[in-house]
């Protein structure tokens, strides 16, 4: 019913959550997570439920089906399904209802399946359980499950184990898990956040298939809002804890009534907006929410903040017809807030090249797997003949699915590994073989951020003293005053104040913790930093204020950076040379413009097709061809092209011969004979 | 699978040839001289030719190296030597023991395994309840009570009560079966009450943990019935760190029942174990250790087959 306002007074939607509250048991106090949301779910409509961490979306999700933590409880409010008050049920009554009538795809397909039971064994419990069926004509139906969602060969891979499947293949079981019994609801909770970009694509239009065809409403659970765009109905923004704004998606995306959402959707880097200016960050980080002021929870970092902000404003139908829980609503819509603050351009294609920092020729990494001492090894190229080159305040993006050798890569140029064949010159340099004291005083000028901050620092150690032990260990400071000093400016060249010198990991959020990691970095004066996926783990808000001080610091002290990450438009935002790997090779490398709009290799077509743009009204204009298939074994890769089993190009030229790196336009190179 | 089995073996013999160093050597860091206490044991005098004779007859008298040598040599061919105290072959003197030891421990097993998994299981579910907390107190206790001093009580125990004690004296499994077992069952289920002790509070924060797992929530939302649930999806996962102490714990017992025995009057390996040390018996102490040692490694075997028959991740990986 395109075009019709969606308003309470509809018929009986299917699921109807009202009011409801979660708090959660801690041990500074009851901690309220999900506080008063509503929100309703129609007949075969798509509802996108998207918000950052913590800002409730996944317990909502839960208590959806009674699967709320021990330490958590429903406070206030109920959800009706069909009529039934779930909240009520118990026992024999809520399981018919779990996996029957609704059914729920987690997020990490790698461990949402039992490790000890056969894939088979897990699709057929739910037809056993719910539909009664024996044990042949569940096998029946469960092959005919997998070969729905696009498993080949249903037959035999019916008895092999979790194990034996990839994670895209184990999220396309916990589909066919779900859909099962047809159940009316579908709950996907970030369904894709673990898989590469391919099989998200792959993934997600499965589901929308399905549940289509199927006439199941789905609620997706996500932070994406690409996803979100491409495929909702209806959004439901969610921030710490409540609904801000609901709405229809293409007037949510067009005209945002809340300046969460609107802040947002202009923090996300695209595949498309204008390059010359740093993303629009919001500022600051999501409450606490066990110190909440009164009022709207995002007024502190709301810049159209005024004193009627301190009431706290309930969802309310504004003048575009969807709902917002912001008092100044009809303002926010009519407040054009710019989508980029100006910048200076990063460094202009073109200009005097800058000396070449760091340089990979023909390098080759090979790894050989025995699996027994008696058998033969198996070989693996995680990086074949390689060559590339990232300049002075140049920004070099490398983009590849899962399994492509991107670290590896990494490892080799860092020299924290020693390749196999070929060079890596640092200034000049070949560093390819040098022992590690040799290395040594190289070292300090290569440097590393990491993608999990929490993993990469030491939970018992100060800030101020993960920030001073690089100092001391190349001798850059030498009293203790000095260490201070520089330990102060390292804080406040990432944002961060001196109040942050004495606190622990664990005191600081994922934004805080990864800025440290970045004056880790910077703390010794490096030349090239190597960011490996050193912002796929933020949340976008924060994401926007990391990727703008990596941009500002490359600018300050014309950094050379590797940038590795999965997400293309932030690779977009911040490189000036892209290069695409595929098991082991690149198979594009150009300029950033060139490569976003002219890409000429298939497998970069496809892969920024497979991208979902925030905006649905472009989606529904873009093509969505999927790749194929997911990425060969390594150990046995296709001749020639590896990518011709997935290509919609390949030919019988392509099995000949591994296509050679060839400069299609000026600076453009492409390995692939058909382009 | 073949491959793995030789590497298996391999692994095994470099054990094994360093434990027979180990104890070898060890054994002769010892003060005492064999010959010397066999003599005056017998009631004779320290006569220095009869004591060069003796030392001769037992081999003593040749360089440490060939002793090892000549020992590691009729290990290979399955002969352990002879007893330098009875002179009867060690593989009699061990195997007339052996029987005994090898019942309490497989009954002990028995006892601790079905004792241990219900209470693990439950301790999880009713995680912080009285259930929980009955199960802690049952565990604390069969870690930290001696088992000698729970055999003691319990005879007492018997004797006060009932009247009745289990025979002293050995009685053959096939003269009296009831008597035979009725002599074993009470030190197997003392020493099986701390076997499951230990095994139980595995099972229980092995359980905790499955429990948390993203595949039981799965099983949840696919509204499977609680049991099916927690025997299928959950226990079979927690198990697998249970087995492995099951295992060791066996094996422990094998050589480890030394003061049970003593304490039951049962003619097991672990009393000839302390005879042979206190006897300066090198031949018999050695052949003792090696068995220990083989049977460890057997059992470690075992429980590793087990493992890849419980989780098939295992079976991928040989």
């Amino acid at each position: 019913m395109p075009g019709q306002p969606i308003t309470s007074q509809e018929a009986a939607p299917l699921l109807e959550v009202s009011g409801l509250t979660i708090e959660f048991e801690t041990p500074r106090g009851p901690l309220r997570v999900v506080s008063g949301i509503s929100l309703a779910v129609q007949r075969s409509e798509v509802v996108a439920v998207v918000g950052e961490s913590g800002s409730g979306k996944s317990v909502t999700a839960l208590s959806m089906l009674g699967l709320l933590p021990r330490n958590a409880r429903v406070v206030e409010g109920n959800i009706h399904f069909e009529g039934r008050d779930l909240l009520h049920l118990e026992g024999e009554h809520l399981r018919n209802l779990r996996g029957k009538r609704i059914a729920m795809v987690f997020q990490d397909p790698m461990s949402a399946l039992n490790p000890v039971l056969t894939v088979g064994f897990q699709i057929m419990e739910p037809l056993r359980i719910h539909l009664g069926m024996d044990t042949s004509t569940a096998r029946a139906r469960a092959v005919e499950l997998l070969g729905m969602v696009g498993i080949t060969e249903p037959h035999s891979r019916l008895d092999q184990y979790p194990h034996e499947f990839s994670g895209g293949m184990r999220q396309r079981v916990m589909i066919a898990i779900a859909l099962a019994c047809e159940p009316r609801l579908l709950i996907a909770d970030e369904p894709t956040t673990a898989l590469d970009v391919t099989i998200q694509a792959q993934i997600l239009e499965l589901v929308k298939d399905l549940t289509r065809r199927l006439g199941i409403s789905l609620i997706l659970i996500t932070h994406n809002l690409g996803i979100v765009a491409r495929y909702a109905d209806r959004v439901v923004v969610m921030y710490a804890g409540q609904v801000v704004e609901q709405g229809r998606a293409e007037v949510v995306f067009a005209r945002p009534q809340h300046m969460y959402t609107q802040g947002l959707l202009r923090c996300v880097p695209s595949l498309s907006a204008p390059l010359d200016r740093a993303l629009v960050e919001i500022a600051g980080s999501p409450p606490n929410l066990h110190d909440l002021a009164p009022g709207c929870r995002f007024a502190p970092r709301c810049s159209l903040r005024t004193k009627a902000c301190t009431q706290a404003g309930a969802l309310r139908v504004t003048a575009a017809g969807s709902f917002s829980a912001c008092v100044h609503a009809d303002a926010v819509a009519a407040h054009p807030v710019p989508a980029h603050v100006a910048q200076a351009s990063l460094a202009p294609a073109g200009a005097a090249p800058e000396p070449v920092v760091i340089e990979a020729v023909g390098l080759s990494r090979h790894f050989s797997f025995k699996p027994s001492p008696l058998a033969h090894a198996r070989k693996i190229s995680a990086v074949e003949q390689l060559n590339l080159q990232v300049r002075r305040g140049e920004t070099l993006g490398l983009v590849g699915e899962s399994g492509c050798g991107k670290s590896t890569l990494a490892r080799l140029v860092l020299r924290l590994d020693e390749p196999n064949a070929g060079q890596v010159l640092f200034e000049g340099r070949d560093i390819s073989h040098l022992s590690q004291r040799a290395l040594q005083s190289t070292r300090r000028k290569m440097q590393v951020v990491f993608q999990d901050p929490s993993a990469s620092l030491n939970p018992r150690k100060t800030m101020g003293a993960i920030l001073a032990e690089p100092l001391r260990v190349h001798r850059l400071t030498h009293t203790r005053a000095e260490t201070e000093a520089r330990v102060d400016e390292l804080l406040a060249m990432v944002g961060l104040g001196h109040a942050h010198k004495d606190r622990y990991s664990h005191q600081l959020s994922g934004g805080q913790r990864q800025r440290i990691g970045i004056a880790r970095a910077l703390a010794v004066n490096p030349s090239f930093v190597v960011c490996d996926e050193a912002v796929s783990a933020l949340d976008v808000s924060v994401q926007a204020q990391v990727v703008n001080l990596l941009a500002d610091l490359q600018k300050r002290y014309a950094l050379a950076y590797l940038f590795i990450a999965h997400d293309l438009a932030v690779v977009r935002h911040l490189s000036n040379r892209v290069a695409v790997m595929y098991l082991g090779r690149v198979v594009e490398l150009a300029n950033r413009d060139d490569l976003y709009e002219r890409p000429l290799h298939p497998y970069t077509q496809l892969l920024l097709e497979a991208v979902p743009v925030p905006d649905p009204v472009e989606e529904r204009q873009r093509s969505h061809r999927l790749i194929q298939g997911e990425l060969p074994s390594p150990f046995a890769p296709p001749s020639g092209c590896a990518f011709r089993t997935r290509c919609p190009k390949a030919a019988a030229e392509c099995a000949q011969a591994v296509p050679a790196l060839r400069e299609l336009r000026p600076g453009q190179w492409v390995a692939c004979v058909r382009a | 699978m073949n491959a793995y089995l030789l590497k298996k073996t391999l692994q095994v013999l470099v054990t094994l040839v360093g434990v027979a160093l180990l104890i070898f050597f060890l054994l002769r860091v010892i003060p005492g001289d064999i010959a010397a206490v066999k003599l005056l044991a017998n009631g004779g005098s320290l006569d220095p030719q009869a004591l060069q004779a003796e030392r001769l007859r037992l081999g003593l008298n040749d360089p440490l190296w060939m002793q090892f040598l000549q020992w590691v040599w009729g290990l290979i061919r399955l002969d352990m030597g002879t007893s330098m105290w009875t002179g009867r072959p060690v593989t009699v003197e061990i195997g007339e023991r052996l029987g005994v030891t090898f019942e309490v421990a497989v009954l002990a097993s028995i006892a601790g395994a079905s004792i241990a998994v219900p209470m693990g299981v439950f301790a999880a579910l009713y995680r912080g309840q009285a259930q929980d907390h009955l199960v802690r107190l049952f565990t604390v206790l069969g870690i930290s009570l001696p088992s000698f001093w729970l055999g003691l009580l319990a005879q007492t125990a018997l004797l006060q009560t009932f009247g009745w004690l289990p025979p002293v004296e050995a009685v053959s499994i096939w003269k009296d079966p009831w008597g035979h077992f009725g002599q074993l069952l009470l030190p197997a289920l003392i020493v099986g009450w701390r076997m499951s002790a230990v095994v139980a509070r595995m099972l229980r924060s092995s359980m905790l943990e499955v429990l948390q797992e993203d595949y039981v929530r799965t099983a949840k939302a696919k509204g499977v019935p609680k049991w099916p649930m927690i025997t299928r999806h959950a226990m079979r996962n927690a198990l697998l760190p249970a087995v492995t102490i099951l295992g060791l714990e066996f094996a422990f017992l094998l050589g480890g029942l030394v003061v049970t025995e003593q304490v039951f009057n049962l003619n097991g390996v672990g009393r000839l174990l302390v005879q042979a040390v206190a006897q300066n018996d090198y031949t018999l102490t050695q052949g003792l250790v090696m068995m220990f040692a083989v049977s460890f490694v057997l059992i470690n075997f075992l429980v590793d087959l087990l493992y890849a028959a419980l989780d098939p991740r295992v079976r991928a990986h040989r």
